[in-house]
């Protein structure tokens, strides 16, 4: 089964330790989504993801990788 | 905990309250035997009609009731007011489930039509899916706040 991997807790570490509320609020969504997101519990659409990694400075692929055979 | 799974607690308290009280309506008239015959079905669905905006109302100010209670417990502290897509995404799978359970109780009702278990019966296993389409939906809900993601 494809997975999707982020690299979101490293990157909030480097950003200063950006918590999920801040991350939250850069990107428009709650704190259970980012949890959710953090956790590979939910995959965010294309749009929050560019989100996501617009908060971090960072293209798609750094933050976001998919394995297709899981 | 975010809003929208908070609204989903206070609903499906709101909605438990109501709809037992409207089963114990029910229940309370088929026990005296008020719902035999076609006078039986006559008041099953008076009754019925006055109990939905009945239930509306009462659910409306339920509603309001637990989210005065909420203020006063979080002391008038709102937590943030968004919906994301991950709410959204979740309240679609409640849907969806709402949707089955629904159906399901209404191809209940009709199979106990058609197996001559009389239309008394058919209509109130049509009406228990209702009921529990809403009830079942907000569960699914609440799993995925709660479980999954």
């Amino acid at each position: 089964m494809p997975r999707i991997d982020n690299a979101i807790r490293r990157l909030r570490f480097e950003s200063g330790e950006m918590t999920q509320a801040d991350l939250a609020a850069r990107t428009g969504v709650t704190r259970q989504t980012i949890v959710a997101i953090e956790a590979a519990k939910y995959s965010p659409t294309l749009d929050l993801a560019f989100r996501i990694a617009h908060a971090f400075g960072r293209p798609l692929d750094q933050v976001f990788t998919y394995h297709p055979e899981g | 905990m975010p809003d929208a799974e908070r609204e989903i607690w206070i609903t499906l308290f709101s909605d438990l309250l109501v709809k037992t009280w409207f089963a114990l309506k029910l229940w309370d008239l088929a026990s005296a035997g008020a719902l035999s015959g076609d006078a039986g079905l006559i008041l099953w669905g008076k009754t019925v009609l006055w109990m939905i905006p009945i239930s509306i109302v009462v659910q409306i100010g339920l509603t309001i009731l637990f989210a005065i209670g909420h203020g006063i417990l979080t002391n008038g502290k709102h937590l943030p007011t968004v919906k994301d897509e991950r709410d959204r995404m979740i309240s679609a799978r409640g849907l969806i489930t709402s949707y089955i359970v629904g159906s399901l109780g209404t191809l209940a009702g009709i199979a106990a039509i058609a197996t001559g278990q009389g239309a008394l019966i058919g209509l109130t296993l049509i009406l228990a899916g209702i009921m529990a389409a809403d009830l079942v939906g907000n569960l699914v809900k609440l799993g995925h706040y709660r479980l999954a993601g």
